[in-house]
């Protein structure tokens, strides 16, 4: 009985050595950990970050035309547009905002848009102290 | 002081409260376990702390608009959670998916299986106590992740799919890269078997230990790799093909008792095979559209829909009901971890404590997926 347990015992500690074998294998190399706050993501071309209006960057102007169809397409109700006329008979937004704490990075809206105004960008640092913080405007 | 204290100490049962903040549920889940000292009596799993009624909220979004909250059903297998409702709607709709895209679908999906595995792989061994092959599950989960990642743009809400296709073809150095992946994941599925599979002390811990007999299992509605363990070989890849499965060539592994050691042996026999279904996926993968005509709202004409699909953790099935309208008039998801969490009761009783982690944990469930 005891001799069985002893047996059980020494078998057990004898089967860590093949794991430890490879753990050390692993000990020799590299670190795959990266140091975060010191180093930073290389974000994907397509990561989906913070919904955002593209600027153009000579004349600084957006292509949004306030059709509104991202805000209806919106499954959480994020984003809302306040339109106006323009004096050339246009529509523009007066304002856009967007509901950060209740977007959840679908980029349903990035795709509907018929003139490929909004992008998500690579944003990834999303942490705001007040609530308030979390609701931000598109508009400069 | 006295000598007889040996027969007046008086004994009880007591309820131990296992969760809903314990390390070893993976996500919030109650256990209130009846207990005789160390002997697990009785055990009554309390669910519905993750409830987010996804079921009602796709009665107010339209069939587009349902989508992202898929994702958010079992949160470690998006693309699957994707993929049966893309299904379910396309079903509706009668659309036929393009061969490139069905093809995608299933090189994400099985991606996505691995590292769901993975997921369970390295927490597993930690409850049981080998903290190690958790650090190594999830250095290769990462890779997956990256690689889903340069794909969907997201790395657990994919929102990939879209009714009647995919979102976005694959970015160019997909192929390379997969390829590269598999050829490095190959040899570290047989280093887990060396550092876990063949430890006498796992082996030890998991085998005989909360054996499920195939009956039990069809009664409760298991399904996966709780299924399988069991010996039923099962797997609606095989056994009522979807997307394009049918073409390709893979194994069932099954289990012979269904204790928690051939729920585990499954699961890693499912790595190993989902990342041959990925070679050939690369292999074979046509050229062509990625999306159907799909009309621009989605409106089905009234009727119902039931689809079906194997992800990780089971037989996972949307049942969608249209009346017409650009809403689902009722949505009713079927979820494996719910019906293989029903049957942890009966695997638990009469062993100690300690085993409960060693049972639970070959179950594998994901409290998002119950609770829905
Ligand atoms: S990303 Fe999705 S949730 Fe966020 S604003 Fe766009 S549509 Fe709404
Ligand atoms: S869909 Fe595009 S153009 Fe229309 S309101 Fe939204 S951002 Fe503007």
């Amino acid at each position: 009985m005891i001799l069985k347990f002893a047996a059980t015992i020494y078998n057990g500690v004898m089967s860590l050595p093949q794991g430890m074998m490879v753990t050390l294998k692993y000990f020799l190399k590299k670190p795959v950990t990266m140091q975060y706050p010191d180093q930073k993501w290389v974000m994907p071309a397509r990561y989906r970050g913070v919904v955002s209006l593209i600027f153009d960057k000579n004349t600084g102007k957006h292509r949004c035309i306030a059709c509104k169809n991202c805000v209806k397409i919106c499954p959480n109700y994020s984003l809302a547009i306040e339109t106006a006329v323009g004096e050339d008979k246009k529509w523009f937004p007066k304002t856009f905002t967007l509901e950060l704490g209740q977007c959840m990075f679908c980029g349903l809206c990035v795709e509907i848009c018929p003139t490929k105004a909004l992008e998500m960008n690579k944003e990834y640092e999303l942490a705001t102290y007040t609530r308030e913080e979390l609701t931000r405007s598109l508009l400069p | 002081m006295k000598e007889d204290s040996a027969q007046d100490f008086i004994t009880e049962e007591y309820l131990l409260n296992m969760g809903p903040q314990h390390p070893a549920t993976h996500g919030v889940l109650r256990l209130v376990l009846r207990m005789d000292g160390e002997n697990i009596l009785d055990l009554v799993p309390d669910l519905g702390y993750l409830h987010r009624g996804f079921e009602k909220i796709a009665e107010n979004r339209t069939y587009k608009q349902f989508l992202p909250f898929t994702d958010r059903l079992d949160y470690l297998a998006g693309m699957f959670n994707n993929h049966v409702y893309c299904l379910a709607v396309e079903k509706l709709l009668k659309i036929t998916v393009p061969p490139r895209a069905e093809y995608i679908r299933v090189l994400v999906s099985e991606l996505n299986r691995i590292a769901s595995h993975l997921v369970w792989f390295g927490p597993f061994a930690m409850d049981l106590g080998a903290i190690t092959p958790f650090l190594y599950a999830f250095r290769e989960r990462e890779m997956i992740i990256d690689l889903l990642e340069s794909v969907s743009g997201q790395r657990l809400t994919y929102s990939y799919f879209r009714i009647g296709g995919v979102a976005q073809d694959l970015p160019d150095d997909f192929i390379v890269q997969a390829k590269a992946f598999c050829e490095y994941f190959k040899p570290k599925v047989d280093e887990y078997d060396t550092l876990l599979s063949k430890n006498i002390i796992f082996i030890k811990r998991t085998k005989n230990i909360g054996v499920l007999p195939k009956e039990l299992a069809i009664d409760y509605g298991c399904s996966g790799p709780v299924l399988r363990g069991s010996g039923v070989a099962y797997d609606v890849r095989k056994n009522e093909p979807y997307s394009v499965y049918k073409d390709l060539s893979f194994d069932i592994p099954v289990g012979t008792i269904g204790d928690s050691l051939d729920r585990y042996n499954v699961r890693i026999e499912e790595m190993r095979q989902s990342v041959r279904i990925i070679e050939q996926v690369l292999e074979k993968l046509p050229g062509g559209e990625i999306m159907a005509a799909v009309p621009k709202v989605v409106k089905p004409a009234p009727g119902e829909a039931y689809a079906r699909i194997e992800a990780p953790r089971g037989d996972f099935g949307f049942f969608i009901v249209s009346d017409g309208s650009d809403k689902p008039y009722r949505l009713k998801i079927r979820a494996p971890s719910f019906s293989n969490l029903s049957v942890l009761p009966e695997l638990v009783k009469g062993l100690k404590i300690s085993d409960v982690l060693a049972v639970f944990g070959s179950i594998d469930i994901v409290l998002g997926d119950v609770d829905r």
